[in-house]
């Protein structure tokens, strides 16, 4: 990340502020940061700490009380109906279950059609040849086009997530805990894949994750996060070698470590 | 000389036509406390569940599972407790946590139901969780990932087992309330002289609470031995290539993380 970039924020988030109580969703308090383009944060916390509600209200799938989230300096936070549809090849998410995230009677074919046409994005006629582009980008031949979610192994599906994320070609892609489900080799596999994804288009991503040895391999920087605040920030080895807050530190003393 | 506990021979399973597991042997000595490592397809929790004879019917088996201490084959509840990733899928979800400990205990031990109910209390003492007394009544929805675990492992432990085979007991569960389970488990383990049984993918994990390893890749028995000898002097490619990709907290970032070639693991 050079300062050129860090001086082009992608995401402006401010003053974010949620209730608690929402479904027993964690709340949000005074949530401020930002993440530039080629740049990935991670945002780290415990279970409950509230990782997925800032996702949410990111990817404007809830309301905040308070506070501003800004796409390229553009204030998103109140958009809605056409305005926000029209926003939101720019933004998309990555999810940890891509089994729940598919329809799962739709083929890949389909799955990757659909951001196509609802956001007009290719002619019909060109509709196959961008997905066989997407499909080869992720590492999956055209073959994968007729399978089924179910047909596909946890890695496969969590490719084509990311083949859906960046047909839009997003600014920002929200992955949450996109690896945790994922066998070790295929997990280094997927992560490799984002790293040259990043290094071809720039594309800013924030990392949701509660397993800091892969923050560690992936982010630049990382927020800590509990009960809904932001307790520490700063770049992911700065706060790893020195941890300030009580929270982070638990999170590291968590970490499993190698004995040999 | 310390006395086998389990000793496997030459155990293959196969589903249909598909080979699940080839020709496995190993010992696990009493009070030994043994990782079963391996990725998805590795046949780890078939292992697993082919000592804890949960395999389905359509499984067939052939080879030795033996228990060389026991004059009778081992009870599932009673002699060995099974603790499985979702505590979700083990609880029942219409029955409080209670009655489910107690009815195990009944079961096993022939105690009518205010004894089980009593020791129902004590189980869930022992695994930590909170006013153990007013949560016979909860019911498994109104707990946390973490107290579901607990709840299960209670359950495990209600028919006082000699070994315990957990199959991948904490994956669901974010780094810090794994960390306690762990913790909790080890400890429970230790003092009772349980003999352990653990399927994990996590190397680092293992390194850290098991004395023996076992390696499986595809359905073979790689590598098994002492912990440190697994990891310190790996033999094996598979091995060496698992541990390869472990990151730690110290890792040096690189442009990309270390993956496995499969091609040269043959």
């Amino acid at each position: 990340m050079t300062e050129g970039a860090r001086a082009l924020p992608v995401l402006e988030v401010d003053n974010l502020a949620k209730r608690f109580g929402d479904r027993g969703a964690a709340g949000l308090k005074d949530v401020t940061f930002a993440v530039a383009q080629d740049e990935t944060l991670a945002i780290v916390g415990a279970s409950g700490s509230g990782k997925t509600t800032l996702a949410r209200l990111i990817m404007r799938l809830a309301n905040p009380e308070a506070g501003s989230i800004r796409l390229h300096g553009r204030d998103v936070t109140r958009l809605h109906g056409e305005p926000l549809r029209r926003m939101r090849p720019r933004f998309q998410m990555v999810f940890q279950d891509a089994l729940a995230a598919f329809n799962p009677r739709a083929s890949v074919r389909r799955i990757l059609e659909d951001p196509l046409r609802i956001h007009g994005l290719a002619e019909p006629k060109d509709f196959d040849a961008s997905i066989d582009t997407v499909l080869e980008r992720v590492g999956l031949g055209t073959e994968f086009r007729q399978r089924l979610p179910l047909e596909l192994s946890g890695g496969q599906r969590q490719r084509v997530a990311i083949a859906r994320a960046i047909l839009t070609r997003p600014d920002l892609i929200v992955l949450d805990e996109p690896v945790s489900a994922l066998d070790v080799s295929v997990r280094a596999q997927i992560l490799n894949l984002l790293l040259d994804l990043q290094d071809e288009t720039g594309v800013a991503y924030l990392f949701i994750s509660h397993d800091l040895a892969v923050v560690r391999a992936f982010a630049d920087r990382m927020i800590v996060m509990e009960e809904g605040r932001i307790v520490e920030d700063g770049t992911t080895e700065g706060v790893l070698a020195a941890p300030q807050a009580k929270a982070t530190r638990i999170l590291i003393d968590a970490v499993p470590r190698l004995i040999r | 000389m310390t006395e086998t506990y389990l000793r496997v021979r030459n155990l293959r399973v196969n589903y249909d036509q598909t080979a699940a597991l080839h020709d496995v042997s190993f010992d696990l000595a009493r009070g030994g406390r043994l990782a079963v490592i391996g990725e998805s397809g590795s046949g780890k929790s078939t292992l697993a569940m082919a000592i804890a004879g949960l395999l389905p019917g359509s499984a067939r088996t052939e080879g030795a599972i033996e228990f060389p201490g026991f004059s009778h084959v081992p009870k599932l509840g009673k002699d060995i407790g099974v603790l499985f990733q979702d505590p979700s899928g083990s609880l029942d979800p219409v029955m409080n946590i209670g009655d489910q400990i107690a009815e195990v205990v009944m079961t096993h031990e022939g105690t009518d139901w205010i004894s089980a109910r009593v020791r129902a209390v004590e189980l869930l003492d022992r695994v930590r969780i909170p006013k153990a007394l007013s949560r016979l009544n909860s019911y498994p929805h109104e707990l946390s990932g973490g107290q579901k675990q607990r709840i299960a492992l209670a359950a495990a432990l209600a028919g006082n087992p000699s070994l315990l085979i957990a199959d991948e007991p904490t994956s669901a569960l974010d780094t810090v309330v794994q960390r306690h389970i762990v913790n909790l488990l080890d400890e429970l383990v230790r003092d009772s002289g349980l003999t352990l049984l653990f399927v994990t993918h996590d190397i680092a994990l293992a390194s850290e609470r098991a004395d023996e390893i076992a390696v499986l890749y595809k359905g073979e028995l790689v590598e098994a031995g002492s912990t440190a000898k697994v990891l310190g002097q790996p033999e094996h490619a598979y091995t060496k290539a698992l541990i390869g990709t472990h990151i730690a907290l110290d890792t040096p970032r690189r442009k990309r993380l270390a993956e496995i070639d499969a091609s040269k693991l043959q």
